[in-house]
């Protein structure tokens, strides 16, 4: 008997193996996706030596060098304190890349649990669930987390909570939708006659087949994450001054418009890159697992 | 075919859009042009403030931008002119008895309001006894508690007894809370103040919709066209005035010049050197005035950390109001060197505070800060107010001292400093920069806005300061009419809370403004709202 199990998780091992595999090959196929990897595993990089490599400090302002265009000394101009707009751009790379990463990591742990059990057991809790997740989703995104915000007071903390609240129930619905059609299958039926619990049936047998979607989810959510942290900055809820958040630079920079372009410049294309990128990342990895999901069904 | 159809769509919804362009969409409906009169029938000027009003009625004027419609649609029975002579208005003239507590004011004749009242003593007596009953509590209505009693003399006279002598009164009555409203709307209440305002002005409110625009319509029977109302020689000319005005709060810098220069906007209100040049290269004219009003750092001073006078003084040290002056405004502002502008009588110029960091720090470890202290500042969210925030936020940094900086919108901000418990301590900001006018150039209000009779939400005293001395000598300079005494007065008062520090006196500002080809005869009131008496629209 004891013998009998350990082969079934060595042949688990092995698919998922090959699966990874399957995986990979596919997912070199998608050019535009390998590039956006690669440039977001470079932003990665920069999130995480940019105070060590910034040129100057992200408060550092010289009232002498206002409003500069740029220049060899200052590659992306100042700002209307003197401050250099390069060193805040990279700076601002960790903030953004956190919040996203945490906030979206978050809210799909969340947002998978909610609906692995919503799925699994149905009935009412299932009914409660999705109705709070239908509210949820009847109000656009940004507005959500400015009504969030203007709740909880401005400010970056409450800003991420804004965005994982608003996140999770796309997570619910997705994880809710895949445990429906799993739990019926015969590999889970299976499972439930050799006696395996709940829990190992929800973690260990239909959370995996969720977890391609979650991963094409999660690519996409976090550009939406990303720009509704600048856009709450912009807006005055997010970031305060002085921090190098690329919203609020964007905000600051209005005034300039007409005399400085490379104040709002910067730190705008600072954004469509980083959301740009994990666009493409996400469509290319659902073309990549898509075959997978068609396998499964 | 299918392509073709879905080209034809594209095509159909490109036009589509670009007709709505065009049009004026979004602005409101811009009737009534008149042929009465000289002024231009289609003289339909649009004027974009930086902040919505927060109030109709002018005794509960807090702002600039409130003071803008009541400086239209009201008159009251006096004004200051730039040079701060008295222009008489609703009045003709008033009589002063000897020791400076009776005024008799001789009412014009022959005004109505424009719901068709008649202008006459009993609708003064109505006002100045509204005026006088504190138990209202109105934002500006402090400055008329010293109102004992108004007596109706005739039909067009009327007398005002004051409780003692208050030297600014006169004063006190020529700036936009003093307008003069219909009597009719004072009985309808407060609802009906704040949304159909009925004054005897030259413009009338037509239409408002709160955060998009505010339409105002030229009173064409104005008494101000009227030479024998006003005895001979009308104050403007026939072809002053515009047909309509449409007022927006706009509170983005950016968006304001670029719908002054795309013709959206006739006038804009607050204008940043940064931006100076680019509208005067766009052949737009730019208007700049000193005003009366001082940029205030207030300092709650019933709070724990502001009880100690060394951090206020540390605070006032540690700010570099010369930088400030440059890097925000361009130079063009003016370092204060008094709690009140050069511009206002008895001005005493102080000591300036030097800018010396390392002494902040020594007074802040003295006072047991040496680690550090982080305060909450509230200020208003127009674009050079944050960025005045932000730079005393550095300034305050090199001294330990973090600055969180909540903007908000301005009429919100008024009615939220204006809002707390009854006890000073259990204000949410600790600290709050905003910019205050003298309206009436009289040191009384100017510096005793930091007395304690001043109070949110009956004053201006937002820094909670409270020393009997320096209330002493407020009322010492209020209760003559003998200048040399009042001198003495405000020198000592002057003097006292320039060594105290409720709050730093950061720069005297200047209003600033800019306006296309089509406006002629622009000004600016003494509270920094447009007086548009005089202006005109050219072709």
């Amino acid at each position: 008997m004891f013998k009998k199990k350990k082969e079934i998780i060595v042949t688990e091992e092995m698919d998922m193996n090959t699966r990874f595999s399957d995986f990979l090959r596919n997912f070199k196929k998608q050019k535009t996706a390998v590039a956006a990897a690669f440039v977001l595993l470079v932003l990665v990089v920069i999130a995480v030596v940019c105070y060590k490599v910034a040129p100057f400090g992200i408060n550092e302002y010289n009232y002498a060098e206002l409003l500069q265009g740029p220049s060899m000394k200052h590659w992306f101009g100042t700002d209307e304190f003197g401050r250099d707009i390069f060193s805040r751009v990279l700076c601002g790379t960790r903030i953004s890349l956190s919040i996203g990463f945490f906030t979206v990591t978050v809210a799909s742990i969340i947002g998978s649990v909610i609906g692995l059990f919503a799925g699994y057991y149905g009935g009412i809790l299932d009914g409660i669930m999705m109705r709070v997740a239908d509210v949820l989703y009847a109000f656009p995104g940004l507005i959500l987390a400015i009504a969030i915000v203007a709740i909880l007071g401005p400010g970056l903390t409450n800003v991420v909570i804004a965005v994982i609240i608003f996140c999770i129930p796309t997570y619910a619905r997705l994880v809710r939708g895949t445990t429906m059609q799993l739990k019926n299958s015969v590999y889970v039926r299976a499972a439930k006659c050799i006696g395996a619990s709940d829990m190992r049936i929800l973690f260990k047998h239909i959370l995996p087949g969720a977890i391609p979607s979650i991963i094409v989810q999660y690519s996409l959510s976090i550009s939406g994450s990303i720009m509704t942290t600048a856009s709450l900055s912009f807006l005055g809820m997010g970031a305060m001054a002085p921090t190098p958040e690329w919203g609020l630079m964007l905000s600051n920079s209005r005034t300039y418009f007409y005399t400085c372009w490379h104040y709002a410049f910067f730190p705008g294309m600072a954004i469509v890159i980083t959301v740009l990128c994990f666009n493409l990342l996400g469509d290319g990895l659902r073309m990549a697992l898509d075959p997978k999901l068609n396998d499964r069904a | 075919m299918k392509k073709f159809l879905a080209l034809l769509t594209v095509c159909a919804l490109i036009l589509g859009s670009l007709a709505g362009c065009g049009g004026d969409s979004g602005t409101p409906d811009q009737g009534g042009a008149g042929d009465t009169g000289g002024v231009a029938a289609n003289s339909d000027i649009t004027i974009l403030d930086y902040a919505e009003m927060s109030s109709l009625y002018p005794l509960d004027m807090g702002t600039v931008s409130d003071a803008q419609p009541m400086f239209w649609i009201y008159d009251p029975l006096l004004r200051l002119d730039p040079n701060q002579e008295y222009v008489w208005m609703l009045a003709t003239g008033c009589d002063t008895n000897d020791e400076g507590t009776e005024y008799t004011f001789h009412l014009r004749e022959g005004i109505s309001f424009s719901d068709g009242t008649p202008w006459n003593a009993e609708a003064a007596k109505a006002n100045l006894d509204i005026m006088a009953d504190q138990s209202h509590g109105y934002k500006s209505q402090f400055m008329y508690a010293n109102i004992d009693r108004t007596e109706i003399v005739d039909e067009y006279t009327v007398k005002v007894y004051l409780k003692e002598v208050y030297a600014p009164f006169l004063n006190a009555l020529a700036i936009e809370p003093a307008g003069m409203v219909s009597p009719k709307l004072l009985e309808a209440g407060d609802e009906a103040l704040n949304t159909t305002p009925i004054g005897t002005g030259q413009y009338t409110m037509k239409e408002r919709r709160v955060g998009e625009y505010c339409l105002y319509e030229l009173n064409r029977d104005w008494w101000g066209y009227d030479a024998d109302i006003c005895g001979g020689t009308p104050l403007v000319d026939a072809d002053c005035g515009f047909n309509t005005i449409t007022l927006r709060p706009v509170s983005e810098e950016a968006t304001r010049v670029a719908m002054l220069m795309s013709g959206e906007a006739n006038i804009i209100n607050s204008l940043t050197h940064t931006n100076k040049a680019t509208v005067e290269a766009a052949g737009k004219e730019t208007l700049q005035k000193v005003g009366t009003s001082m940029a205030y750092f207030y300092l709650n001073c019933q709070k724990d950390v502001f009880k100690d006078v060394r951090v206020r003084q540390a605070i006032s040290m540690a700010i570099d109001i010369d930088a400030l002056n440059d890097v925000v405004y361009g130079g063009e502002y003016e370092k204060a060197s008094s709690f009140l502008t050069g511009s206002i009588n008895f001005y005493q110029p102080q000591t300036p505070y030097e800018y010396n960091i390392e002494k902040a720090k020594q007074l802040l470890t003295d006072a047991g800060y040496g680690d550090g202290l982080t305060l909450v500042c509230w200020e208003e969210n127009d674009t050079t107010d944050i960025q005045r925030g932000e730079f005393i936020q550095q300034q305050l940094e090199k001294v330990g001292i973090t600055l969180k900086i909540y903007p908000q919108e301005g009429g919100f901000l008024t009615d939220n400093v204006n809002a707390y418990s009854g006890d000073p301590k259990d204000t949410a900001f600790d600290c709050y920069i905003r910019g205050y006018g003298a309206d009436t150039a009289d040191p009384d209000e100017a510096v005793g806005r930091f007395a304690s009779k001043a109070l949110p939400p009956m004053g201006g005293n937002y820094s909670f300061y409270k020393n009997p001395e320096f209330d002493k000598a407020i009322e010492a300079g209020a209760r003559s009419i003998d200048s040399d005494v009042r001198a003495e007065a405000y020198a000592t008062a002057q003097k006292i809370i320039w060594d105290d520090v409720p709050a730093v006196a950061l720069l005297s500002t200047c209003y600033s403004a800019a306006y296309d080809s089509h406006i002629d005869g622009l000004q600016f009131g003494p509270a920094g709202c447009f007086n548009l008496m005089k202006a005109k629209y050219v072709e």
